[in-house]
């Protein structure tokens, strides 16, 4: 764990670091591409160790936690920052870290240094919102292994180089199986997200594995995806709370500017409300998700994480669709940044279920 | 004035219209509807041929001048059951806007110059209202119309004009002269889009697609035989060009299309192995669009009834407007729910032929797009915080 000079620094650091060296060219450079991201800028994020923060010392990590990852999200959604940092740091690198074989540590070190994106793909086709596996085998004959899954789309896997699949084998464990993207009967189905990056689904059909791919090594790594996918969840609301001030203080920016009837739009007293509401939302994600990463460590930490998804969620959306109504036609367009944050929130909003979903969770969760 | 006609009646040419589309809506513009797919040009003219055919494009203009005289209810029945049975959206800007403003405050030789060429598709139009400094305050507008020789000399810029890139005509307010009053002073021009010195320059939504338009006016002539009523009265034509429109601004059908649709694809989406139309919480959400969708309708019916005595609305077109814009934003956020389901995907990479329509992808992706794209509906033709004022100062006085 590392002291708070050195969580406020390393989020400065991040902060800064999206300001001045990440601009807008950068954000849109991935979407003309077919990995949705820009492939040399991704390779410089893992260079300044954004990827490394939640792995631990002894495999090359920064021993970092979830608070350290949460700073380095909400840059991420502070710049729009197309690039895999959320499937590669806060859920590939924590994945494979935990699962510590030594297959696992190699995959992982590629991770860290860039050279290979890596992303799990847990989510089965049919599943919707929902977590457990039901059709994803995992089968072995005379020590050789089969995999059968269809799973549902998944940001960044159209980029990847390497798919972590999740699966049950025989005994009803999850196990975690490494598989090359372009590795014979591997069948992607590729899309473009609704932010502009891209998405994979992955269909696998009885497909040859060899026994090194299988990750987990006999035990159930149940517990260490649910953990994973949990965190994730949570950090996705930390993009959000870095994307959402920009939002407000944008919007409030144009209705100080933004001249209409001969007068500035902050004088009209309804849009001054609703910015105080869109402030309000600001301020409730941003408690919901410190109050989360506060409990993580106790009993309370599967209902602060469902608490902190549902609220930001919801956040998320009132804020975007405002900063849009109150930027009026301009708020519509590709290029001002308003609506790419819209639609980036979009992502945050429902990636891991969103706030309906989380709050029937809320309910189940109650001790 | 319109007697009323009996409900029975509506309902009959109600269903004809719906068996009409049916039988009539070619098949390929029938599939880039129902994904919300980019309709081109052509497209619509092509639709809009076939409706002219059959008497009912632009059929709710007086019968002097080519129309069927059709009452706003009729019109309202056939437009809603138009777009519930998935016909593409008609184009406004001719057959809705400048038609009936020519019709009522144009000369005889205008009637003959523009009309015909509507109701045969042979001219497209656009709006030329807002600007850069003038959207909710058209008041504010800027573009110039200087007396030049037989006709006026513009200069000024238009922003958000829908498909100005495909058309021929726009119809445009432009001041004439500075008055005491902004609102003085502004004249309705009719200004041909194909001449030197109108620049077009495309507008990418956050819906990816291009449907507005910066039109730049530079030096540009409209003869005086296009200045439509009398100069400097422009405000007052559009005022009425918005009241013509008052009792359609809240697209019931189009609503009814598109909630239909997200059943169709919540039963097809699966969740925890049922279909996401069966979980409660889609569910609750499901039947909370369709209360509204109804109110809406019993609400535009209220009205449309009433116009027929004679009743004519007031601020409450500006209720209906406030409403449907409202709706067709739920019911797309609940489109846009399924598709969260699978990653919230946009664009589909081409399929090696395998997926034959229906694509159900295609679909759930296309009630994602339209819920960007809908998130203008309360923004466009006087916004919903606009309309709250118009109601607030006619309804109640206050200022
Ligand atoms: C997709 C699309 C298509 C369009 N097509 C056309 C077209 O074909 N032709 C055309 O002429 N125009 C078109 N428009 C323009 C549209 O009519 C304007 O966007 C609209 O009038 C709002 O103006 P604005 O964008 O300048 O926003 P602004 O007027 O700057 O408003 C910004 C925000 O301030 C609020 N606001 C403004 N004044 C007040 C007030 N007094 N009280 C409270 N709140 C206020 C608004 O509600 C809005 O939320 C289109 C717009 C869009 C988005």
């Amino acid at each position: 764990m590392t002291s708070l000079d050195d969580l406020t620094a390393l989020r400065e650091h991040a902060f800064r670091w999206v300001d001045q060296a990440y601009g807008e060219a950068h954000e849109r450079a991935g979407r003309g591409l077919a990995e949705g991201y820009a492939p040399g800028m991704a390779a410089e994020i893992a260079g300044q160790g954004w990827l490394a923060v939640m792995v631990g010392a002894q495999n090359g990590g920064m021993g970092g936690g979830l608070r350290e990852m949460a700073a380095v999200m909400e840059a991420v959604g502070r710049g729009l920052v197309a690039e895999p940092v959320l499937s590669q740091g806060a859920i590939a690198a924590p994945l494979l870290d935990r699962l510590g074989t030594p297959q696992a540590r190699l995959l992982l070190a590629r991770v860290l240094d860039g050279t290979s994106v890596t992303v799990m793909m847990h989510q089965e086709a049919d599943a919707g919102f929902e977590r457990t596996l039901a059709s994803s085998r995992l089968t072995e004959e005379d020590g050789r292994f089969h995999i059968h899954a269809a799973k549902a789309p998944v940001l960044d896997a159209a980029g990847a180089k390497i798919l972590l699949v999740t699966a049950l084998d025989a005994a009803g464990r999850t196990a975690v199986v490494a598989i090359e993207a372009d590795a014979p009967g591997v069948r992607l189905v590729r899309s473009r997200s609704v932010d502009g990056r891209m998405l994979a689904a992955v269909h696998l059909d009885h497909v040859a594995v060899p026994a090194d791919a299988v990750l987990n090594a006999g035990a159930d790594a149940s517990a260490i995806v649910e953990t994973v996918l949990e965190e994730a969840a949570l950090l996705v609301c930390s993009e959000a709370c870095g994307a959402i001030p920009i939002l407000v203080e944008g919007t409030a920016d144009y209705l100080r500017t933004r001249r209409q009837f001969g007068m500035p739009l902050a004088s009209f007293q309804v849009l001054q409300h609703r910015m105080v509401d869109m402030l309000l939302a600001a301020e409730e994600a941003s408690a919901v998700v410190e109050a989360a990463l506060d409990s993580a460590d106790g009993p309370e930490r599967k209902r602060a994480f469902a608490l902190a998804k549902i609220v930001t969620a919801r956040s998320a959306r009132f804020v975007a669709q405002q900063a849009v109504q109150l930027h009026g036609g301009i708020g519509m367009t590709d290029d001002l940044k308003v609506s790419r944050y819209f639609r980036r929130l979009m992502q945050c909003e429902t990636m891991f279920g969103d706030a309906d979903w989380h709050a029937e969770r809320f309910d189940r969760l109650r001790g | 004035m319109h007697d009323a006609e009996p409900e029975p009646e509506m309902a009959t040419f109600r269903r004809e219209v719906i068996d009409f589309v049916a039988a009539n809506l070619p098949s390929d513009i029938k599939e880039k509807v129902r994904c919300n797919g980019e309709l081109q040009k052509e497209d619509h003219v092509r639709w809009q041929t076939i409706l002219a055919a059959k008497g009912w494009y632009c059929a709710h203009w007086p019968q002097a001048v080519g129309g069927a005289g059709w009452s706003p209810l009729r019109r309202y029945v056939f437009e809603q059951a138009l777009a519930e049975a998935g016909a593409p959206w008609m184009l406004p800007f001719g057959p809705a806007y400048v038609g009936p403003v020519i019709a009522e405050y144009g000369d005889d030789e205008q009637k003959q110059r523009f009309l015909p060429d509507i109701i045969a598709s042979n001219t497209a139009w656009c709006q030329g209202y807002s600007e850069p400094g003038a959207g909710s305050d058209l008041a504010g507008l800027k573009t110039r119309a200087r007396r030049d020789g037989t006709g006026y000399r513009v200069n000024g810029q238009k922003l958000w004009t829908s498909f100005a890139h495909w058309a021929d005509m726009m119809f445009c307010l432009a001041r004439t002269s500075d008055e005491d009053r902004p609102q003085n002073g502004i004249s309705f021009l009719l200004l041909d889009m194909r001449q030197p010195g109108v620049t077009i320059r495309p507008i990418v939504t956050m819906d990816m697609r291009h449907h507005v338009n910066e039109v730049f006016l530079d030096d540009v002539f409209v003869p005086r035989e296009n200045l439509v009523g009398r100069e400097g009265r422009g405000w007052e034509i559009a005022k009425f060009l918005l009241s013509t429109e008052r009792l359609i601004v809240a697209e019931t059908g189009k609503a009814r299309r598109l909630l239909a649709q997200v059943r169709e694809t919540a039963e097809r989406a699966r969740e925890g192995g049922q279909p996401l139309f069966d979980r409660p919480v889609f569910r609750r959400g499901f039947v909370e669009a369709e209360i509204a969708l109804q109110t809406l309708e019993a609400y535009c019916s209220r009205l449309l009834k009433r116009a027929a005595l004679g009743e004519q609305p007031g601020y409450q077109a500006s209720l209906l407007k406030i409403r449907g814009s409202e709706l067709l934003q739920t019911i797309t956020a609940l489109g846009a729910s399924v598709a969260a389901r699978t990653g919230l995907a946009l664009d589909h990479e081409p399929s090696a032929g395998q997926n034959s329509p229906p694509d159900a992808d295609a679909e759930t992706s296309g009630l994602l797009r339209e819920y960007l794209s809908q998130r203008a509906a309360s923004i466009y033709g006087g916004s919903n915080e606009i309309q709250h004022n118009i109601v607030a100062k006619a309804r109640f006085g206050f200022q």
